[in-house]
């Protein structure tokens, strides 16, 4: 059999997703001996002449990690898919967005002054420096994800992925046994079934933040008022972050069965916070609760703002109106 | 914005709870009370059944307002739907603040059965608040040019 | 799946909804939309030719899924429901689009209401493609019934279910039943004895084969659901044991302790242990252990050392039952407004100011006077009477808002009866205005002012107090004008009525719901006075609202035949709209299992979650709460609204 042809692409990234990738330690060795990797810009320095000639459907697999930020990754992510057999949506980012989606709440303008501070220093789209004529791609107005510009045949949530996931992948890979297109490398079910923690459900009295109290190791992080997202996301990485004592961040993205993160752990939320009792006389002191929180989008969506809903943020004139 | 507001007609959506504001409205056909016809009504068991992912739904599809009728408090037909709707529309105002939606584009008001009036009445005014308001920016939203 | 065929059925409802729906229009709409097979439009589909045509398309199209665009689904849902089952159709597939009551009725502009008319059938369309074919539910029941409260309302409740052949448990709080028609004196407007009435009826209840009475006992939690509750109910120990004592009386005698009498409503002292009243039932002694020294032999024992058949029992402990019952009655009745809430009449503070009850109780030939007036602060026989009717009643700003009722009749009743009583006295009563809706009821009014000399001002008292032996009553005659200032001996406050102070703690338990003035609230205020919204929960009597004896007893009466329509059936059915949970997804979170009220949700040893479609009511608060979408109302899928909540806001 010959040797399936893989590679791994990086858009709007940390790098995170490129180095998980080695987390598979030895079964890496595996992979390199099943099959050849021709586009890896981490680990070589490709031009995108080599992709370009490369012929339509000649790689087998491509896993895309990071989001679409600029025209350029917008660009490359159709290219690469008239290249390759199979695309993955691999971390995060390339999934749903990922926590750099969170830039959606801010304009093009609010982060370049952010990022490079007055007017002057913003990029240029073409500029012409010593009779040089310089390009430089879009910055785009909002974030996105990869599936909102290519289709997608396969999700690899996490960010970064977990290793027992990418290992899953490889071995489907080595095997040449990739599953229906569609599948999303996780559990089908939420993180609280991987989570050892004892859950009593009884109610949420406060919220808190992991800096404001030492959780207690056993118990339900959720009960305890930590924002733990697990409820709202699947399962795979075997509760790492419980386990470390630190609440889930929702990274591997809602189940299938529900269109928006955020909404659905707000709902989750919601309803448990409470003090125990139900009636009017409890409408305050639920509210008190309710006001603890501060950051709304930034607890429930951190993942998922981008591909949320809302997707991005509106300038309405009485948005603090009650 | 090139639309005015007066030729601007407002699109909601009304979650109703069975028991209460669905009959509420129901009064209000029987009384023959008339109201703005702005309003899509849409019955659900409970107003516990209405969760934040069917409002921002109704938001993302167009949806000027979104209005959910329930039970006045110790009256719920299911004990305390009500209790628990209430706190999610608490939060969700806060986070379409934070995203900046106006939070009275999602209104939660108690009707009962026997308040025909108030349904017009809240009709009414809910329409003419989001008259107000204008179109949603959500419907207006323009997708970032790629591809 | 194959594509869906739909048909849609318009309603003109005579000109209902022709008038502003263009149904012709409408149809014509409908007959263009994706899914839709069949479109026709009637004058009243709900007439028997309407339901034909509506059979007949089913059987003639094969029709998938059928809309019936008409009334509220409040009205004719079971009526088609039902015709789409004759024609082979699962009822479930059919659905009703509100085009009158939420369109016709309330939009006078023809264009817009048609386009809404269109939007409000294409999101049932939408429904109505994702509904699935479903069963109801069957559900076994057991045979037994119980009835919470044994004033008159309950009694009668409990003896209707006996006589049916079906076994009741009829549970009281106080040591006797009777309720607070025991503590009437006569009645109106007829005035027959009110314990000779009573009476009767108490002794049937206890000696009923069908009737298990348990009273100083109350019901502690409630679970299950229709046809198969699960109570638990504590009797309180009396301890005096009810097969020994011989009301001989001994033990009274000696007992050191003494509290104000319940019974006597505080006129006269009851001892620790003590009969609340000589035709109690059950016919024994009771303890009271928050007035007894300390049920220790040690410490007085003085009634067990004189009882000689040796009935006290001072170890004799709570006692837990656990009961399986179809159908459950509240009865637990009112209570009065209380008297120092009234601080402006002199409520709790002058002495001869006091409520109806305690005048009841004076006129009572079993109370403690004997059946005399007295005063309770000298015993004189007061030759002045003030009656104050809406006492506490029709005051939103400062007691309760709303008319108790029974006290225009009351008061007139206590007014001629005192005057009956003392010669050469003189009655005068305050009043809003006379409501004597009722058989007899205006005639007894009319009479006791025309000839029994009472005087009627109309019109509000605004202070009352002491001023030396009198008490001093000023309001103000809105008839003439004038204030007036009236020197009484006493003054009888026609007191609010409340509902009974457990009725609350009590709809917790149940999980029923009372309205805002605390009574029990009933399913629908006229067609179904004495269901509540739970299935197999009834309630009667004036804890559902201020209500006199006939009122009370009609009620009782109506309680116990949707109970016993209920406990004939062979097996109950239950709607199959519950909620299901998608195991594939589910991660056993457990966060719905607290939403539920009905406790239908429970996580298995598996570690998913399991609705029991029989607790199940379908409210899907559990639904909303989830946070993987694993848990779906059956035929109210998040997808099915997603559709709909599209097509609501579509253009076309």
């Amino acid at each position: 059999m010959a040797k399936a042809k893989i590679g791994i692409y990086w858009a709007a990234a940390c790098g995170g997703c490129d180095c998980a990738l080695l987390e598979v330690n030895e079964q890496i060795l595996d992979v390199v001996a099943a099959a050849d990797i021709l586009l890896w810009p981490c680990a070589a320095d490709p031009k995108y002449s080599d992709l370009r000639d490369y012929k339509n459907g000649e790689i087998d697999i491509v896993l895309f990690n990071g989001a679409i930020r600029t025209q350029e990754n917008v660009e490359l992510a159709q290219l690469i898919r008239t290249k390759t057999k199979y695309l993955v949506a691999f971390g995060s980012c390339a999934q749903s967005g990922g926590v750099i989606g969170l830039a959606n709440q801010s304009s093009r303008n609010e982060i370049f002054s952010t990022v490079f501070g007055d007017q002057a220093n913003w990029p240029q789209l073409d500029t012409n420096k010593n009779g040089h004529d310089l390009h430089l791609p879009e910055f785009l107005p909002r974030l996105t994800h990869l599936a909102d510009v290519v289709e997608v045949d396969y999700v690899v949530p996490g960010c970064p992925p977990p290793k027992q996931v990418v290992s899953a992948l490889f071995s489907a890979l080595v095997a040449g046994e990739l599953p229906a297109t569609g599948t999303v490398f996780a559990s089908s079910k939420n993180l609280c079934e991987e989570c050892s923690r004892e859950r009593e459900q009884l109610k949420i009295t406060q919220i808190l933040r992991p800096h404001e109290n030492d959780p207690d190791t056993e118990k339900c992080l959720l009960d305890q008022g930590f924002m733990c997202m697990g409820p709202a996301t699947r399962g795979g990485c075997l509760a790492v972050c419980p386990a470390a004592n630190m609440p889930c961040t929702g990274c591997a993205g809602p189940t299938a069965a529900i269109r928006d993160q955020g909404a659905a752990m707000l709902n989750t939320v919601a309803s448990l916070i409470g003090t125990g009792e139900e009636g009017e006389d409890q409408l305050a002191a639920e509210d008190a609760i309710l006001a603890q929180f501060d950051d709304i989008v930034g607890t429930f969506y951190r993942f998922g703002a981008a591909t949320s809903i809302f997707k991005e943020r509106y300038h309405e004139r009485n948005a603090t109106a009650r | 914005m090139d639309k005015t507001n007066a030729a601007f007609e407002p699109r909601i959506v009304a979650f109703l709870c069975r028991w209460c504001s669905y009959a509420g409205a129901d009064l209000a056909g029987v009384s023959r009370l008339t109201y703005p016809a702005n309003i899509v009504p849409m019955r659900v068991n409970c107003s516990g059944r209405v969760d934040t992912e069917m409002v921002l739904t109704a938001l993302e599809k167009g949806a000027d307002g979104v209005l959910i009728g329930g039970c006045h408090p110790g009256d719920c037909h299911y004990v305390s739907g009500n209790y628990k709707t209430r706190r999610r529309v608490v939060l969700l105002k806060q986070a379409l603040s934070e995203v900046g939606i106006d939070p009275r584009r999602v209104h939660l008001e108690w009707i009962s059965a026997s308040e025909g009036i108030k349904f017009q009445s809240t009709m009414t005014s809910y329409t003419e608040l989001i008259r107000e308001l204008g179109p949603t920016p959500v419907r207006q939203r323009k997708e970032p040019v790629h591809g | 799946m194959s594509s869906p065929r739909i048909g849609v059925f318009v309603c003109h409802c005579g000109l209902n909804i022709e008038r502003t729906v263009d149904t012709l229009s409408v149809s014509e709409t409908l007959r263009q939309y994706s899914g839709v097979a069949f479109v026709s439009d009637y004058d009243y589909m709900c007439s028997d030719p309407g339901q034909q045509l509506v059979s007949d398309a089913i059987r003639e199209h094969r029709l998938t899924g059928v809309v019936i665009a008409a009334c509220s689904p409040a009205m004719h849902e079971p009526t088609f429901r039902r015709a789409a089952d004759d024609a082979g159709l699962n009822p479930y597939l059919v659905e009703m689009a509100n085009i009158r009551e939420h369109c016709s009725w309330v939009h006078l502009d023809r264009s817009e209401a048609t386009a809404k008319a269109v939007k409000i059938i294409k999101t049932m369309v939408e429904k109505v493609r994702g509904n699935h074919p479903l069963d109801p539910v069957r559900i076994d029941h057991v045979d037994k019934c119980l009835v919470i409260g044994a004033g008159i309302t309950g009694i009668q409740a409990a003896l209707d279910v006996a006589d049916a052949g079906f076994e009741v448990l009829l549970v009281e709080k106080e040591a006797s039943i009777g309720g607070h028609m025991a503590q009437l004196s006569e009645t109106f407007p007829t005035l027959d004895c009110s314990q000779c009435i009573l009476t009767p009826k108490m002794v049937e209840a206890s000696r009923h084969p069908n009737i298990e009475l348990m009273t100083y006992s109350e019901v502690l939690n409630v679970s299950g659901y229709v046809g198969n509750y699960t109570v638990k109910i504590r009797k309180n120990p009396t301890y005096v044991d009810p097969d020994k004592c011989n009301l001989c009386g001994d033990c009274e005698k000696v007992c050191p302790q003494s509290v104000p009498s319940e019974f006597e409503r505080g006129l006269v002292d009851r001892k620790a242990i003590y009969i609340p009243f000589q035709q109690a039932v059950p016919s024994t002694y009771t303890l009271d252990e928050r007035s007894c020294l300390g049920l220790h032999p040690l410490r007085c024992s003085e009634c067990a050392k004189v009882c000689e058949p040796g009935a006290i029992n001072f170890d004799m402990q709570p006692t837990i039952l656990e009961e399986e019952v179809a159908a459950i009655i509240v009865a637990t009745g009112y209570d009065m407004y209380p008297i120092v809430n009234l601080g402006e009449y002199g409520g709790g503070d002058v002495a001869n100011v006091i409520d109806g009850l305690q005048f009841e109780r004076m006129l009572s030939a079993s109370g403690p006077t004997g059946g005399q007036v007295r005063r309770p602060s000298d015993g004189r026989v007061p030759k002045r009477v003030v009656f104050v009717q809406c006492a506490g009643s029709r005051d939103p700003e400062n007691h309760n808002a709303y008319c108790s009722k029974i006290c225009c009749m009351y008061t007139a009743k206590h007014a001629l009866l005192y005057r009956h009583a003392v010669a050469d006295s003189e009655a005068v009563v305050f009043y809003i205005d006379v409501r004597a809706g009722g058989k007899g009821y205006e005639e007894f009014v009319q009479n006791a002012t025309e000839h029994e000399k009472i005087r009627y001002l109309r019109g509000k008292v605004a202070k009352i107090y002491q001023q030396d032996d009198k008490v001093m009553v000023w309001g103000v005659d809105t008839l003439s004008g004038k204030k007036v200032e009236i020197e009484a001996d006493l003054v009888v406050l026609a007191m609010s009525m409340d509902p009974h102070p457990s009725t609350r703690a009590l709809t917790k338990t149940l999980k029923i719901s009372c309205g805002g003035e605390g009574f029990l609230k009933e399913a629908h205020p006229k067609l179904r006075p004495v269901e509540s919204l739970t299935a197999g929960i009834y309630v009667a009597g004036a804890g559902q609202g201020p209500k006199d004896i006939p009122e009370s007893v009609a009620q009782g009466s109506g309680a116990a035949s949707k109970a016993i329509a209920l406990l004939t059936q062979d097996k109950l059915s239950h709607s199959p709209e519950t909620v299901s949970i998608d195991e594939e997804i589910c991660g056993g979170c457990g966060v719905c299992v607290g939403m539920c009220p009905y406790t239908a949700l429970s996580l298995t040893v598996s570690g998913v979650a399991e609705c029991n479609e029989v607790l199940c009511e379908g409210c899907g608060t559990c639904v909303s709460a989830c946070p993987t979408g694993a848990a779906q109302l059956k035929n109210l899928t998040d997808f099915q609204l997603r559709e709909m909540i599209e097509v609501a806001l579509s253009d076309g």
